[in-house]
């Protein structure tokens, strides 16, 4: 199993760079980028200020998937 | 990046410390060849220049990397690496893999380089400082082995 999100799909939804989300939850630019690509796990911690800055629950940015590797 | 300047300059660091030790190497020579040889007038000889280098660009890189740290603490400052890259999670998480990869590389290099020392009587002549140089391998192996780490995972 591993962990997809919907960060890229929300984050143009809201107009935002990834500079100016990583800003507004206290990270790096490239760990926006990781983030999107899926190859960093956020912790539960960035996963809930992200879930804030688009105003949704959670489990409707990260979902499990299975892994199909 | 930063990782690359900030390895680049423990690495110079190491080896102008390592100058410094073979001078000083050459010094502790003179000391115990005065202690058997009452003839001669002069105790020792040293090469202060390698020491003098060492000062003025540890100086330098301490003050730069104090000038540059968020954290305004000189213990912070001046006692954890510069390669330590950790301004959100992800750096941190990538830090603490690189140094437990650094940590295993020690447990192969360290025999294979204590191994070296067994060529020390061939060269002892030629390099009388070798035992220095081999000692200066192992933190240049963790150094090196911390730098690709982070950069293969920072990079993924």
């Amino acid at each position: 199993m591993i962990i997809k999100n919907r960060v890229k799909e929300l984050r143009a939804k809201h107009h935002l760079t990834q500079g100016s989300l990583a800003e507004s939850v206290n990270v790096t630019r490239q760990t926006i980028v990781a983030l999107e690509k899926g190859s960093y796990t956020p912790s539960l911690l960035l996963a809930m200020n992200i879930a804030r800055i688009f105003d949704l629950q959670m489990e409707e940015i990260f979902f499990l998937e299975e892994d199909n590797q | 990046m930063s990782i690359y300047r900030n390895v680049l300059i423990s690495v110079l660091l190491l080896v102008l410390f390592g100058w410094a030790l073979t001078s000083f190497y050459y010094a502790s020579v003179d000391i115990s060849k005065y202690f058997n040889d009452s003839s001669r007038s002069v105790m020792f000889e040293l090469n202060i220049l390698p020491l003098i280098i060492l000062i003025f660009v540890g100086s330098i890189v301490s003050i730069i990397s104090f000038s540059k740290k968020k954290n305004k603490l000189w213990s912070k400052s001046l006692l954890l690496p510069d390669e330590f890259e950790e301004s959100d999670e992800r750096e941190k998480e990538i830090t603490s893999r690189a140094t437990r990869r650094a940590y295993v590389s020690m447990m192969y290099a360290t025999p294979i380089i204590a191994s070296l020392l067994l060529f020390y009587p061939f060269i002892s002549e030629t390099i009388p400082y070798y035992p220095i140089i081999i000692f200066f391998l192992l933190p240049l192996t963790q150094v090196v082995t911390y730098m690709v780490s982070w950069n293969v995972q920072y990079n993924k």
